[in-house]
């Protein structure tokens, strides 16, 4: 098991980087899809950017956890702002990409539910949100 | 899919029967300002009835870009033209398009060669997107 945290400035060079960071990831620990797994991190790394943003936060921060087992890599992301609006996540059960497909936005959340094995938000005590995803490796392990 | 490439470049060619759009580099959260203004001014400057996205050369794609691909889809299609999308072997870009069901809007062929062999492509000067779409969704099924 292997498990660290990044935390950077909620910035452009953030997502670069958390970009990165989830494809060496995903090449090393053998994600199932790797390319769809750097596209699911990177989308909830662009909304935690968009929520510091949101509340105007210069110095803002996002984190990013990966934590990985045999079986599955975990990741989770949280930010200095507002987190997941609780109500685009209760919509999660009901809408899919077809309902939003001529929108020109809304489509973050879904993908990333639509491409991880497993996607919940955890309320922290603060009243903050953190959100949590999971996809499994592949059965072809480099180790 | 690389994608430390932080750019995004389009080009416009014009074949005799449809108007080609190439896209290579990233499309997506962090490339938004290039993007926005490299496809208002394509979207501009289309002249032919049949419009081609060649999205093979795309290195990153995220839902920023998805959603720049639908805005310049209803321009396309309001201004009375038709449009597809060429992946050629870039899989991962097709596997994203087809999850965010973009194949319910708009042929999407591997190249021209497959676009240019539905059979209301024929007479491509006077295509309409509505007539595109179930030709290909025929030749499909």
């Amino acid at each position: 098991m292997a498990e660290w945290v990044v935390r950077c400035k909620a910035s452009e060079e953030a997502i670069a980087f958390c970009d990165l960071i989830a494809e060496q990831t995903a090449c090393l620990f053998a994600v199932r899809d790797a390319e769809l797994f750097v596209l699911a991190v990177h989308e909830a790394i662009v909304n935690a950017v968009k929520a510091v943003r949101r509340l105007g936060l210069n110095e803002g921060t996002i984190l990013l956890f990966f934590s990985i087992t045999d079986d599955e890599v975990t990741v989770a992301v949280e930010d200095d702002g507002d987190g997941i609006p609780k109500e685009m996540f209760k919509q999660l059960g009901r809408k899919t990409l077809s309902d939003v497909l001529l929108a020109e936005s809304g489509r973050g959340l879904l993908l990333i539910h639509e491409i991880m094995d497993m996607t919940a938000v955890v309320e922290r005590a603060d009243g903050r949100r953190t959100l949590v995803m999971k996809m499994q490796r592949a059965q072809q392990r480099p180790f | 899919m690389k994608q430390h490439w932080l750019s995004f470049e389009l080009e416009m060619i014009t074949e005799p029967a449809y108007e080609c759009i190439k896209l290579t580099g990233r499309l997506a959260y962090d490339t938004q300002l290039a993007a926005e203004q490299k496809l208002l001014v394509a979207a501009a400057a289309v002249k032919r009835r049949l419009v081609v996205i060649d999205v093979s050369g795309l290195q990153f794609l995220d839902s920023t870009g998805l959603a720049f691909l639908v805005r310049f889809f209803k321009q396309v299609v309001s201004a009375n033209r038709a449009m597809a999308m060429i992946v050629r072997d870039n899989a991962v870009l097709k596997k994203i398009l087809l999850i965010a069901k973009l194949d319910r809007l708009l042929p999407i062929v591997a190249d021209e060669q497959e676009l240019l062999s539905l059979p209301p492509l024929r007479s491509p000067d006077s295509i309409g997107q509505e007539e595109l779409y179930s030709a290909w969704q025929q030749c499909r099924s």
